[in-house]
């Protein structure tokens, strides 16, 4: 079983490897690297937070290309040029094949990101070499890294997402929307709880929409749970209560909808 | 084939390098476009503009915040500037810090440009959001503080925040200290300006500290001892005395207050004492 989940998430890392939309992330990545040296010089005091930021910010952008353009091409690709008859004409299971997409999409998100990361990582390092001064006292390049890690999370709910949403519907093009709005709902989340919360009296939210953001609190993840952009670019201590939380809350999130979505896929008919 | 490849990302990467060097200039011309057609734009609530970030705070307030000094750039001179421009100024500040409110940038920013917009609220408010999320820097209560002494008039709240600066790790506690004790004192307020120091003094462990605000006390407390008795002496003789001695030769003091700093008093035709430190009548003679 192992083996047959394996050789899949090998078969699909390669696909993504060689989908044309990975040499446009490569180059963005070193349009970024140049960025985050020349963008910062354009501030006066914090140039090391505009560093972080930009180079914090560009992994995350360059992992959601990723997910939202090379991963729902190849799935939808399964579907469209029926490949997917012939991997499921032979000895897998349809769960088999859920978690060996899940994999393959993971190890071609890590590996892209690695890749990114070391990019923007010189980048920061070059800044901060030049500018030291204008960096944060209590930057660490482990909470640095820690960060990236926690952007990875996000990634790999949205991709166990992007696999959810294309067990319920049969055209890929609904299940990349689906994520994406999952997305928007997901980062939005806890500013609009906030926004209800510090609403003044004069603005009179209706009851029935805080009724239905409280039922969508429960159902979508909370994506800003792992984000600590702002954190690490100020150097504010974040604290390991909050990444412990961010990392298990992630790990049920991702578990739960892999299962949804096998038990979805072996009820599912293929056009 | 790898060569046209090649040869075409080539070209977008300088392209794009000559952009990256000329963003700022391009801004600024779209700024300056804008702002003679007169048409300053929209800047949506900040919540709305939080909610529609999606987890891209920081380089949206980096964003806002290029394009309020980008605004600023536009104008020849600030003086330039009107009301309406320094409200929109203000909003991209305001947006800038709620998306990200550690960044000192547009604080410092804000801070500087209190002097010709005269927005002293706005500016208020929005160093008010640093101070609270830089809960580290002494920096930013300090510029409340201040603000509030020098532009608003108000002591109270301007003692307040300078006493919140000098309990921040770093900070130059003994002069924001003797600085909030001076001003109130410079307002009238000596009594004001004890309190602050017998607060500080029960509240400080270094020894040291403790010892340069028992000093500063001692000072203020000389200068309340004076006008104490330059009030007996006009309800005395009907008017103010023009030299200290003659609150000696009245006998309504028996000895001149020690000055703990080495200054000497003078007293103002509004009957206020003037501490005049010795040094700086060394250096005249």
């Amino acid at each position: 079983m192992l083996y047959r989940i394996l050789s899949l998430q090998n078969i699909t890392f390669k696909e993504g490897i060689k989908d044309k939309s990975i040499l446009a992330i490569f180059f963005i990545a070193i349009l970024t690297f140049i960025a985050i040296i020349i963008f910062p010089n354009l501030f006066a005091r914090d140039i090391g937070k505009v560093c972080i930021d930009v180079a914090l910010s560009s992994i995350t952008l360059l992992g959601l290309i990723l997910i939202f353009f090379t991963c729902s091409s190849i799935l939808s690709k399964d579907v469209d040029k029926k490949t997917i008859y012939i991997v499921l004409a032979r000895p897998f299971s349809r769960a088999e094949y859920i978690i060996g997409k899940y994999l393959g999409f993971l190890s071609l998100e890590v590996f892209v990101i690695t890749i990114i990361s070391v990019l923007s990582t010189v980048g920061v390092f070059i800044c901060y070499h030049y500018n030291i001064h204008y960096f944060p006292k209590h930057f660490s390049f482990y909470e640095y890294l820690l960060a990236i890690l926690m952007i990875i999370e996000m990634l790999a709910i949205l991709i166990a997402l992007l696999l959810f949403f294309s067990s319920l519907t049969t055209q890929g093009f609904t299940a990349t929307i689906l994520t994406l709005a999952s997305y928007i709902i997901g980062s939005s989340l806890n500013d609009v709880l906030d926004t209800i919360s510090n609403s003044s009296d004069s603005i009179k939210i209706n009851k029935g929409i805080i009724y239905v953001i409280n039922l969508v609190k429960y159902i979508f993840p909370n994506l800003s749970l792992f984000d600590f952009k702002l954190e690490v670019a100020h150097g504010v201590k974040i604290s390991s209560q909050n990444i412990t939380t961010a990392f298990l809350y992630g790990i049920i999130y991702i578990l739960l909808l892999i299962s949804l979505s096998c038990l979805l896929y072996k009820r599912k008919e293929f056009p | 084939m790898k060569s046209k490849y090649l040869k075409s990302l080539l070209i977008i990467l300088f392209i794009s390098f000559l952009i990256a060097l000329h963003i700022k200039e391009v801004a600024s011309i779209y700024t300056k476009r804008c702002h003679k057609n007169n048409q300053i734009g929209l800047i949506l609530p900040n919540s709305f503009i939080k909610i529609t970030s999606f987890g891209f705070k920081g380089l949206r307030s980096d964003i806002l915040y290029l394009n309020a000094v980008n605004f600023l750039m536009s104008f020849d001179q600030i003086s330039d500037l009107k009301e309406k421009d320094w409200h929109w100024f203000y909003r991209l500040i305001d947006a800038s810090t709620y998306l990200d409110p550690y960044f000192q940038d547009p604080l410092f920013l804000a801070n500087a440009m209190i002097w010709p917009s005269k927005c002293y609220n706005t500016t208020i408010s929005i160093l008010k959001r640093g101070a609270k999320f830089r809960s580290w820097d002494w920096r930013f209560p300090f510029f409340v503080g201040f603000d509030y002494f020098y532009f608003l008039k108000d002591y109270k709240n301007g003692t307040k925040w300078l006493l919140i600066a000098s309990k921040k790790r770093h900070s130059p506690s003994i002069l924001l200290v003797s600085l909030a004790s001076a001003l109130t004192t410079r307002a009238g307020q000596l009594s004001m300006g004890i309190t602050i120091l017998k607060n500080q003094i029960a509240h400080t462990k270094n020894k040291k500290l403790k010892k340069a605000y028992k000093k500063r006390l001692r000072c203020l407390e000389n200068l309340v001892i004076l006008e104490r008795a330059i009030a007996k002496y006009k309800k005395l003789f009907g008017h103010y005395p023009s030299k200290i001695s003659q609150l000696l030769n009245s006998h309504i003091l028996k000895k001149l207050p020690h000055d703990p700093f080495g200054a000497i008093y003078k007293i103002t035709p509004k009957g206020h004492v003037k501490r005049i430190i010795l040094k700086k009548i060394k250096n005249k003679t």
